[in-house]
């Protein structure tokens, strides 16, 4: 594996539904452990190419690669089984059962007993549905649901669904983690619970890609931002590059954000 | 050859109760994403109702009257009976995840077939027919007088419910509403006055359906359950949600089972159209008219 | 394992073994037995319909795939019963694979009716299939099943005692293997589709892969318990095919509770009871000089109206006890230990 290849690449990406370009030619690369936040307007794309990403769609042009491998015409499961894990815009959790079910639910690829095992309840079985527990129990630690462990899921206040999703979408033990605005419609407190967990999963080693519209989370967290708009890109840079960016600032911050960063461009 | 005209012939007027069956099936499949199992009830209990009328108040000596006196009351009491049922139960169901309004529609049809046949006993019936027997030839085609009644009178009430839609605020409602339900109760649609409408009216077009077909063929308290079956059929290849899929699948349904009976096996004809189910739900699964 | 549990265990499986002393007449065991048909098809029912949350109309087709593959093998082939068991058992299997292919990835309310246009083409064909199934007259004189255990003798289940340890054993091998499969990542697939489908599949659960082993596994359960059924009733006719039994089997998955491996044993001991209860019940219309004729040929319930009653139970249970009796029972009569890996609230 070179070292030097980025863990992501997103290559002259386009889709067209109809007459309809979501995603015009859009170039961008993430390297292993940074964490990159897709920004822009409503409408520019971002969810697209999660959706593009995962398998959701197939892209009229361009490319996905992850670890050099293609992403393109594969089925959903099959890259997840890959390492890519996503969440979704809208809170997309297993509303009847349990939160810590939810969470076993999602460790379903690392269960790896046969049908013998399954039937007989042997120790083999016994063992590995101790250590799903054991690793359910952590999941729910680190994303800080160990108290509502048993609650169902669809009771949960909003922030914590959130939350949950990003225990779920860990669960499967993903080394690239695509967050689909994991902070929206949080006030700050919740959101800086996301914030904090978002830099844990990273100190874990796990890839983090975001998209956002909560320009501080954004601001905050990101090591690289890329910002879209209309489908195309229109920056890619540091925060504090974004920032000052006169593309962006048109296109997306606006004359208000500028004001309440102190940054008043005549 | 007259072999076949005579079938297609005969296959169509069934295929005219199929169609007005159907139509009402797809308002419920349409407004309120219920699969009715119940609807074919309606066919049934609308057959009882008017030969109920018909034979018990003999008002007028002549069999014509008592025969016209009882489709009306037939058709009015079932309407009737739908509205409370919507009230009742579908109201309740709406909203209720597939598994459970289904469920409830199969309960309901179980408690409505028995009650009709512990009322009315399990004997087939018959209106008592004001027709002649004299059939109407025109060249291969040979048609009894009451046939034709079946034709003309489904033509005209698909006339007045495709006016009804298209020219009144009412249908003007409904079809909004078929289209988007969230979008018609955001413009002040009462949503329930359409949906009680939709159900009267597919009561009552199942109810005429049956009163007709009840005119010239033996009508039982279980023949709910095939004409739903139909139904359901009918609705699936014509294209869920589509009125007129409901009309052209009805006949074409109709017309299909009297040739593979006449021409393939009689003992597997109502086989034919679940085949042709299958096979549409697998490879053409939006119907002849339907989009997805 | 908790003292309790092994002590509730040994309990009732002394209870289960003294049924037939029990008993106080055959008609109650042959009841009884009756519910044992309907342990294992409710119970291989649940897995599709309660776990992954799927309403199938066809399950009566194995269930009657498996009776006239059995009945036939012995009274045709002259097969054992033995070797006509695990054949009813497979065939239905094998339907069961060829359908799932085809509409395994159709949902809603296609697939509802998918099924239950299976079900009636499959009993069309034995209707008229005359040559194979002897239509409408239906296949009797199918042997009961016989043992030779050599240095013991010879066990004839043709007695309702002894056909009852048999529908006993396979009841208990029924019950076990859904509660196995429940309770592994088997049965938390199944139910993550029924939670949120593309979400299960983003968490690497195939959709396909799960609601096919779930459809299999029900319907190799459903023919076995047709192969019982048909050389306990010694006769098979293609009104196994009718659509009630459908909706008696579902009835008993959705009100005895879903998605619980009690649910469907529970379920299958009030539906097979229920008919019965009714019997008790006087006929309200007996001695009314208006009732119609046919109403009031007996002093108990007449079939239409218990009918009317199962319906409505139907109806109302559906919509106002949607989980089913035993999680109802269980949310308000006990606060159930937190479900584990392997191992679901179980009170057995």
């Amino acid at each position: 594996m070179n070292p030097q290849r980025p863990l992501l690449e997103v290559n002259c990406l386009t889709i067209r539904f109809g007459g309809l370009v979501a995603v015009s030619n859009v170039t961008f690369h993430q390297n292993e452990g940074e964490i990159l936040s897709i920004i822009g307007p409503n409408g520019a794309g971002k969810t697209t190419i999660f959706n593009i990403m995962t398998g959701f769609y197939r892209p009229t042009e361009g490319g996905v690669f992850y670890r050099g491998e293609s992403l393109v015409g594969r089925p959903t499961h099959a890259i997840s089984d890959l390492g890519i894990i996503r969440t979704f815009q809208k809170t997309m959790v297993f509303p009847k059962v349990a939160v810590r079910k939810g969470v076993l639910m999602g460790l379903h690829k690392s269960s790896k007993v046969g049908w013998w095992d399954i039937l007989w309840n042997t120790r083999l079985k016994k063992e590995e549905d101790e250590a799903l527990e054991q690793e359910a129990d952590r999941l729910l630690e680190f994303t800080g649901l160990a108290n509502k462990a048993h609650m169902e899921a669809r009771n949960l206040p909003y922030g914590e669904q959130r939350l949950l999703e990003i225990a779920v979408g860990l669960a499967p033990g993903p080394s690239l983690l695509l967050l689909d605005e994991p902070a929206s419609g949080m006030n700050a407190e919740e959101a800086g619970r996301v914030l904090d967990l978002i830099r844990r999963i990273r100190a874990r080693g796990v890839t983090v890609l975001l998209v956002e519209h909560n320009m501080s989370v954004v601001m905050d967290i990101s090591d690289r931002i890329v910002v879209l708009d209309h489908g195309e890109k229109i920056a890619e840079g540091s925060p504090a590059e974004i920032q000052n960016n006169d593309n962006v600032i048109r296109a997306y911050l606006g004359e208000g954000y500028q004001r309440a960063r102190g940054q008043r461009n005549s | 050859m007259e072999l076949a005209i005579q079938l297609t012939v005969q296959g169509l007027i069934i295929g005219c109760s199929y169609a007005l069956i159907a139509i009402g099936l797809t308002m419920i499949f349409g407004l309120m994403d219920i699969a009715n199992f119940a609807h074919g009830e309606f066919y049934v209990l609308g057959s009882y109702f008017a030969f109920t009328v018909a034979k018990m108040f003999t008002l007028f000596e002549s069999v014509i009257a008592n025969y016209f006196l009882g489709f009306i009351v037939g058709t009015f009491a079932t309407i009737g009976f739908g509205v409370i049922l919507d009230r009742l139960i579908f109201k309740r169901l709406r909203g209720e995840p597939l598994l459970t309004a289904t469920m409830a529609t199969i309960g309901l049809s179980i408690f409505l077939a028995n009650s009709i046949q512990a009322i009315w006993g399990h004997w087939p019936r018959q209106m008592p027919s004001p027709f002649g027997l004299d059939p109407f030839i025109w060249g291969p085609v040979v048609m009894p007088p009451v046939r034709l009644f079946v034709l003309v009178v489904t033509g005209l009430c698909i006339a007045i419910f495709h006016f009804l839609l298209r020219h009144t605020r009412l249908g003007k409602a409904v079809r909004a509403t078929f289209q988007n339900r969230e979008s018609a109760a955001l413009v002040g649609i009462e949503i329930d006055r359409v949906y009680r409408w939709s159900f009267a009216t597919g009561a009552g077009m199942a109810a005429i359906a049956g009163i007709m077909l009840a005119t010239f063929m033996p009508m039982d308290p279980v023949s709910g359950g095939f004409a739903t079956l139909k139904a359901f059929i009918v609705v699936i290849l014509g294209g869920m949600g589509t009125f007129v899929g409901a009309i052209v699948a009805g006949l074409g349904l109709g017309v299909m089972e009297a040739l593979g009976g006449g021409f393939i096996a009689s003992d597997y004809k109502d086989g034919f159209g679940f085949l042709f189910l299958i096979l549409f739900l697998l490879f053409r699964p939006q119907g002849i008219f339907g989009e997805e | 394992m908790k003292v309790s549990r092994i002590f509730g265990g040994l309990v009732l499986t002394a209870l289960l073994l003294a049924i037939p002393w029990i008993v106080p007449d055959d008609y109650i065991l042959h009841l009884i037995i009756y519910a044992g048909f309907f342990v294992m098809l409710a119970s291989g029912l649940n897995l599709l319909v309660g776990y992954m949350g799927q309403l199938s109309l066809g399950h009566g087709a194995f269930w009657g795939l498996g009776a006239y593959c059995s009945a036939l093998l012995a009274l045709k082939q002259g097969w054992p019963f033995w070797l006509g068991l695990p054949a009813g058992g497979l065939l239905a299997a094998v339907f069961a694979i060829l359908l799932g292919r085809l509409i395994l990835k159709v949902r809603g309310h296609r697939f509802v009716i998918i099924t239950l246009a299976f079900q009636i083409i499959i009993q069309l064909v034995h209707y008229n299939w005359i040559g194979l199934t002897d239509g409408q007259n239906g296949l009797a004189g199918v042997p009961s099943p016989t043992l030779e255990i050599p240095g013991v003798g010879k066990i004839d289940f043709f007695s309702k005692t002894n056909f009852y340890y048999l529908i006993l054993v396979f009841c208990v091998i029924t019950v076990y293997v859904c509660y196995r499969v429940a309770n592994s990542r088997v049965g938390r697939a199944l139910e993550a589709i029924r939670e949120n489908e593309p979400l299960a599949e983003s968490v690497g659960v195939s959709a396909f892969r799960y609601s096919m082993i779930a459809f299999v596994l029900g319907a190799f359960f459903a023919g076995l318990a047709g192969s019982l059924y048909a050389h306990y009733t010694r006769y098979i006719s293609p009104d196994v095919f009718d659509f009630l039994h459908i909706v008696e089997m579902l009835t008993m998955v959705l009100l005895g509770g879903r998605a619980t491996i009690l649910g469907p044993v529970i379920g299958a001991l009030i539906f097979t009871g229920l008919p019965e209860a009714l019997r008790f019940v006087p006929n309200p219309f007996w001695g009314l000089s208006w009732a119609p004729g046919h109403l009031v040929t007996s002093k108990a319930l007449p079939a239409e109206l218990q009918l009317m009653v199962f319906g409505l139970i139907l109806l109302l249970g559906v919509v106002y006890m949607p989980e089913g009796i035993v999680p109802w029972v269980r949310k308000r009569f006990g606060r159930r230990p937190v479900a584990q890996a392997g191992e679901e609230a179980h009170p057995e």
